[in-house]
């Protein structure tokens, strides 16, 4: 962990220096994003390594993302009804793809690229539009044993 | 998300807005640096002072939120480090929503001068006076901090 | 005391007069050996030295930024003119319930200095503010705040003046009036 301090010119002692504190949330927050939730084990082992008011924060947002299922499931609008209108995320017209792939979420109707919501939806459980959950029953299902984890850490290590 | 950034530019360059003075990325080889120029709110302390932003563009954007601070000026104000200009506003943090775009948050940060929030603050001297609902001494000390940095 | 006694204590400063010339001789060596080979093996060093002596001429020369809290006292000093020390790094903090060069009173301050006064409605507030001002002195009459100058305030100012009358103020700003 040492070394991870002296990498991001932070200091470990995060409690009397909230600026550093920030700094490593907001370095974890965008590694986290990095990860795809396949990764569930990497996640949790970086997650023991923070200090106990981070891992609170930090097991809270691993759990916030949808299961790639969820997303998969999630239902497509048919290619004559989609609306002249711009995905909220890419800002692109729906329309001017030539082969659009476009979801409505199931609680407030809203439309996005499936493209745009499936990565947002893969950290987050909220849509971008309402902040609405966008799935209140359905769990995080993750089998840990799938995580590859001597690979993944080739990559962030 | 190189077209989204692209489309933002090309949106900013008739952006018509009465406090955002200028909104500029600092290269136009490069839209991941912005630099923008904002007007203090009318019957706030920050009234006749205009104040620097710089923005960041993650490469994760519009995913991840971009990172905004005042600079390069010492910033008086309850949710922003006076040394750093590093801001605390909640959808720069946890409540960001890839809906928001750069002019979004900017004119946010112009509404958080107007609306400061005591609850996080960053600069507790002024925080504190919030709190004690000492408002002429919140005014004056900004005022002074103001005036006595643009010497 | 014997005559051997006697020689042998002048025998003993004796040795004590040599030894005393020989360390001087010694140590004059080594300084004059230093002095000669100084400006070729420590000049960074003396450079080093130059630039610290020259930083704390200027930080000496620099006039220290005040703060004065303006209570009774200061107050009721109506005649006293206030507005020259305006022009100097300084800033005064008007506890709640006193007046200082208030407009309202007739008083005509030139707004290009006119930020340095702030007016406070809480005693609390009038802390938080030397906190965030941190300027190197801080005069105060401590007898005349509320609750008093509170412990943590040493924190913030290298330099408390709790000044304990009139006449005392006036030692700090002299001006007659």
């Amino acid at each position: 962990m040492s070394s991870y301090h002296e990498e991001h010119n932070t200091s470990p002692h995060t409690q009397s220096n909230p600026q550093g504190r920030r700094e490593i949330r907001s370095e974890f927050r965008n590694l986290y994003e990095q990860l795809t939730p396949t990764d569930p084990t990497l996640i949790s082992l970086l997650a023991s390594l923070l200090p106990p008011e981070l891992q609170e924060e930090w097991g809270k947002k691993s759990n916030e993302g949808c299961s790639q299922a969820f997303i998969d499931s999630l239902p497509r609008v048919p290619k004559d009804k989609i609306p002249n209108d711009l995905c909220s995320i890419c800002f692109e017209n729906f329309r001017e793809d030539e082969y659009p792939l476009v979801i409505e979420l199931p609680h407030c109707s809203h439309k996005f690229d499936l493209q745009c919501i499936s990565v947002w939806l893969s950290s987050n459980s909220t849509c971008p539009v309402c902040r609405d959950k966008v799935n209140h029953n359905a769990k995080l299902d993750i089998d840990t044993t799938e995580a590859e984890l001597e690979e993944d850490w080739g990559m962030y290590g | 998300m190189e077209s989204r950034i692209l489309k933002e530019y090309k949106d900013s360059r008739s952006l018509q807005s009465q406090y955002i003075l200028a909104l500029d990325p600092i290269s136009t080889d490069d839209l991941t640096h912005w630099e923008c120029t904002i007007k203090g709110p009318l019957h706030s302390p920050f009234a006749n002072h205009t104040f620097k932003l710089r923005i960041d563009i993650p490469q994760t954007y519009p995913l991840t939120t971009p990172i905004c601070k005042f600079e390069p000026f010492a910033m008086p104000h309850p949710n922003v480090n006076f040394e750093t200009g590093e801001i605390c506003l909640d959808i720069l943090d946890t409540n960001w929503s890839p809906v928001f775009n750069i002019q979004y948050i900017v004119e946010a940060i112009v509404w958080l001068l107007n609306e400061p929030n005591f609850k996080s603050p960053l600069n507790l001297d002024l925080a504190n006076l919030l709190r004690f609902d000492d408002l002429k001494a919140y005014h004056d000390l900004i005022s002074y901090h103001l005036n006595n940095s643009a010497k | 005391m014997t005559t051997d006694h006697r020689r042998l204590t002048r025998n003993g400063s004796l040795v004590r007069t040599v030894g005393t010339g020989v360390v001087l001789a010694i140590g004059a060596g080594i300084a004059c050996w230093y002095w000669w080979r100084g400006p070729n093996a420590s000049q960074e060093t003396n450079r080093l030295q130059q630039k610290e002596e020259e930083e704390h001429r200027k930080e000496r020369e620099k006039e220290p930024s005040r703060c004065v809290i303006v209570t009774k006292t200061l107050s009721e000093m109506k005649d006293f003119d206030w507005q020259k020390f305006l022009k100097d790094d300084i800033v005064f903090i008007v506890v709640p319930g006193e007046t200082f060069l208030d407009p309202s009173q007739g008083f005509e301050i030139d707004p290009k200095v006119g930020y340095k006064i702030i007016r406070c409605d809480t005693i609390l507030g009038v802390w938080s503010c030397v906190k965030s001002l941190k300027k190197d002195s801080l005069i105060v009459i401590g007898d005349e705040v509320e609750g008093g100058i509170p412990d943590d305030i040493s924190n913030f100012t290298k330099n408390i003046r709790d000044v304990k009358s009139k006449e005392e103020l006036l030692t700090i700003f002299p001006i007659p009036f």
